[in-house]
């Protein structure tokens, strides 16, 4: 890694700079998103609910969009999508990623069905703010699996 | 063992963002309330002190890098100054309800600012 980042050429500078941006800013985004989500559920707080649900939409999604045009701009000068068996730690990117998106899609459609319930003044929609919350933990564990992958290299 | 160390400097700043990004989502006004205030403002301190000490140890643990070159020091000077910017900040909305003051808010955001400066100052690496 360190004679990596030693012989890096500079072009790859600017992809490499939006790809690290991109995935702090989704862990900062999903940790606010975690903690509206628990908040809402706990004080049954509409605005705060809308609160969790544009962080996701205006916050998570934004950030994961950099995150992995970053990252496919990366692979690109770096000849990796023409590889037959690209190493382990690019292949555990692409799985964390693109199930990410799966994930954060799946907590938004439920937090926004939590909203709408909750706007209508029915019942429940605590079951669903949970799930909403285990999924995007996950994917905060998920991260982390990334980018200790990106950063050790195993094999 | 780099491998380690630039994991557990990027973890720690991905804590301080963490952190950064709950204090920031208070000064926007979105409802975070004390606890989870409190959890950021935990986030910010300790991924701070993470990300020095592992970075520091980076420095010295790579032989094509010194502690005194000049992008570690522009590094660690951004990263004081955006420290002591977003305490000064938050000290004035910590115990308000509501979006931070407008003065409040522009120090937080200078700090943000400054924090996306390390980050490229990291990538690019001037003068190395």
């Amino acid at each position: 890694m360190t004679e990596l980042a030693a012989i890096r050429p500079d072009d790859w500078n600017l992809p490499l700079f939006l790809h690290v941006f991109g995935a702090l800013a989704l862990i900062g985004t999903l940790a606010v998103a975690i903690a509206l989500l628990i908040s809402a559920r706990r004080e049954r707080s509409v605005d705060t609910l809308r609160s969790a649900l544009r962080t996701l939409t205006l916050g998570v999604i934004p950030s994961w969009i950099v995150l992995r045009g970053s990252a496919e701009w990366i692979a690109d000068k770096g000849g990796w999508n023409e590889v037959d068996e690209p190493p382990d730690w690019i292949g555990i990117g692409y799985i964390t990623t693109d199930l990410g998106l799966l994930l954060i899609v799946i907590s938004s459609v439920l937090a926004w069905l939590s909203l709408r319930r909750a706007r209508t003044g029915e019942a429940g929609g605590s079951t669903q703010l949970r799930v909403a919350t285990g999924l995007i933990t996950l994917l905060v564990v998920l991260n982390v699996v990334a980018l200790w992958a990106m950063t050790t290299k195993p094999n | 063992m780099t491998g380690t160390l630039l994991f557990l400097h990027l973890l720690s700043a991905a804590v301080l963002v963490a952190g950064l990004t709950g204090l920031s989502a208070r000064v926007l006004g979105t409802p975070v309330d004390a606890g989870a205030l409190k959890v950021f403002y935990v986030f910010w301190n300790g991924g701070a002190a993470g990300v020095l000490i592992f970075g520091i140890w980076l420095a010295l643990n790579i032989d094509d890098y010194e502690i005194w070159d000049a992008w570690v020091l522009i590094a660690i000077a951004l990263f004081l100054a955006a420290g002591g910017i977003v305490e000064r900040a938050l000290a004035s909305y910590r115990d308000t309800t509501g979006p931070a003051p407008a003065a409040a808010a522009n120090l937080h955001w200078v700090g943000v600012l400054m924090i996306v400066l390390l980050l490229a100052d990291m990538i690019w690496k001037p003068w190395a």
